[in-house]
């Protein structure tokens, strides 16, 4: 099997699949796929977004989509016959502050039982890895990370909470996130930071993007009410 | 007596829209926001581009500029100053002072004029558009409401009753801009059944030859619970033969996923930008005017091509 698919999802839109587990290499390697098609189609493509393992582009106009599809196809896969000659890609690492006191952590106690861990355990583990954001979506500025460490693993819940807290820090699987806007949510919240995730009116609206590295640290109740988001940025 | 009138009639004030009553939903769109979907921001714009472009042509506007999405009656408008609108698409039948006005031709409404939207027998969406555009500003470089994420249109909400949408008054009115009839050809403005065309989706072959030809020769049912983000359909559940999981990837309107519960559904104008469930199929692009003005209970099937 080709470990390249290429496919279009609308009459103007096409994705890049790696048939590719989810990893840092992975994604540094569709990184370096979307580099090299978007230098080539500069002029044609309008946009072009990622996800774990696939890359989205945009094009201008619908014809000769299957052409597009084609010469996508060759350019990733003389990528992925490349690699060896690269430097790693340099990553942003954004701070995240995250209050995991109880009254922002709806989940944390079930958490805790499911998990059979305390509670300062679970908080240790989530701050402990350098998270990797694979991809923004679900609502506007949403950024799905990963890996959380293999002892926080729990399944979505079976029934979504119907509110859940802009700020909420949340984990699901091997993957954490943070909710921007008040929605209804399946992962279960641990924390809230005070940070912006998504504001309209930033000149670059959304904190992450795909690609950025996050590291999370604990700040208490009192510094989360008194934070200033203009004092750390 | 006559003299403070016009000085009124003048005044900047008096050039807006009040909405006495929304109608189900009524949202201000353009032609959609485009550049900021690796931020998880849809384009949004309009359920039935065919027919708010034309609105906006019969307006002499261009297509981006500010208009209304209606969603079936209800809507009762009252216009400060006279203007020139235009209404396409379908889902209601409007009285202007009582009086019919037909859809798909440009008018002059007077000023103090009361537009109402009334039930009708087909359609679901009306495209209100008046000449010079809406005034409203733009967020992320569009007008368009995006209701899930609360952006553009009246803060980032649908219209409410009490709104004065503010218009850009040109200077001299111009008449009638175009007297045509226009030919309709979309089938949900006039039939409950419509055909929607499609082509296999990116995890078309995950499905059975049993389950794509159930999916082919179902009569799906369009579900109330449908909306700007997606149309469910009502039907035989599909079952997935391959337990397979699909890792998040970027969706767009027109394509056709499959819950876990095997109820296929389609994306629309307001859909999220990345999913993860297997892409059955995806609809032509133009197909998704024909279901914009499909209402509940319209019945739905497939063809491929």
């Amino acid at each position: 099997m080709s470990l390249v698919r290429v496919y279009p999802i609308h009459e103007k839109v096409c994705t890049v699949q790696l048939e590719k587990l989810i990893s840092p290499d992975t994604f540094q390697v569709l990184e370096r796929i979307q580099q090299a098609i978007l230098k080539k189609f500069e002029k044609e493509i309008t946009e072009s977004t990622l996800s774990y393992t696939s890359a989205t582009f945009f094009l201008q106009n619908e014809k000769n989509l299957d052409e597009y599809c084609i010469q996508f196809q060759q350019l990733a896969t003389a990528v992925l016959n490349n690699q060896r000659l690269v430097k790693k890609n340099e990553r942003t690492t954004i701070r995240i502050p995250v209050c995991y006191d109880i009254s922002f952590a709806p989940d944390l106690v079930a958490a805790s039982d499911k998990l059979m861990r305390s509670k300062e355990e679970i908080i240790k583990l989530h701050m402990l890895p350098k998270y990797q954001v694979y991809t923004i979506g679900f609502v506007p500025g949403f950024p799905y990370m990963g890996e959380v460490d293999a002892r926080l693993n729990l399944p979505r819940k079976t029934t979504p909470a119907t509110r859940v807290a802009p700020g909420s820090v949340a984990i699901a699987g091997l993957q954490t996130g943070i909710y921007p806007v008040e929605v209804a949510g399946g992962w279960h919240v641990i924390g809230r930071t005070p940070s912006k995730l998504f504001d309209k009116h930033r000149e670059k609206p959304c904190l992450l993007e795909a690609g950025d590295q996050v590291e999370f640290y604990q700040i208490t109740k009192e510094e989360f009410e008194n934070w200033n988001e203009s004092d750390c940025t | 007596m006559n003299f403070i009138k016009s000085l009124k009639k003048n005044s900047k004030i008096g050039m807006s829209l009040i909405v006495h009553k929304p109608g189900l939903q009524s949202t201000i769109q353009d032609a959609g926001r485009e550049g900021f979907r690796k931020y998880g921001v849809p384009a949004a714009g309009p359920m039935d581009f065919a027919a708010a472009q034309l609105s906006q042509t019969l307006c002499n506007n261009y297509h981006n500029q500010p208009f209304i999405e209606l969603t079936l009656h209800g809507a009762i408008f009252e216009f400060e100053k006279t203007a020139v609108i235009a209404l396409t698409g379908g889902g209601a039948t409007a009285l202007l002072n009582d009086t019919p006005l037909p859809y798909f031709r440009s008018a002059v409404i007077k000023a103090g004029s009361i537009l109402k939207f009334c039930p009708a027998q087909f359609g679901c969406r009306t495209y209100l558009s008046v000449q010079g555009g809406f005034n409203i500003p733009q967020e992320l470089g569009s007008t368009a409401t995006y209701l899930p994420g609360k952006l553009g249109g009246i803060m980032g909400r649908a219209i409410k009753a009490g709104d004065r949408i503010e218009f850009n008054l040109k200077k001299q009115i111009e008449e009638k801009v175009s007297d045509m009839e226009v030919e309709l050809g979309n089938p949900a403005l006039f039939t409950n059944q419509v055909t929607i065309r499609f082509t296999e989706g990116p995890e078309w072959s995950w499905f059975s030859a049993e389950e794509q030809n159930l999916f082919l020769h179902t009569k799906w049912m369009v579900h109330p619970q449908s909306n700007r983000v997606a149309y469910l359909l009502e039907g035989d559940a599909l079952a997935l033969t391959q337990k397979r999981e699909l890792i998040s990837t970027a969706v767009m309107p027109g394509l056709i996923q499959v819950t876990p519960a095997g109820i296929p559904y389609i994306l629309m104008a307001d859909a999220q930008t990345i999913g993860g469930y297997p892409r059955l199929a995806r609809i032509k692009s133009e197909d998704r005017n024909r279901l914009a003005q499909c209402r509940p209970g319209y019945q739905l099937n497939f063809q491929k091509i």
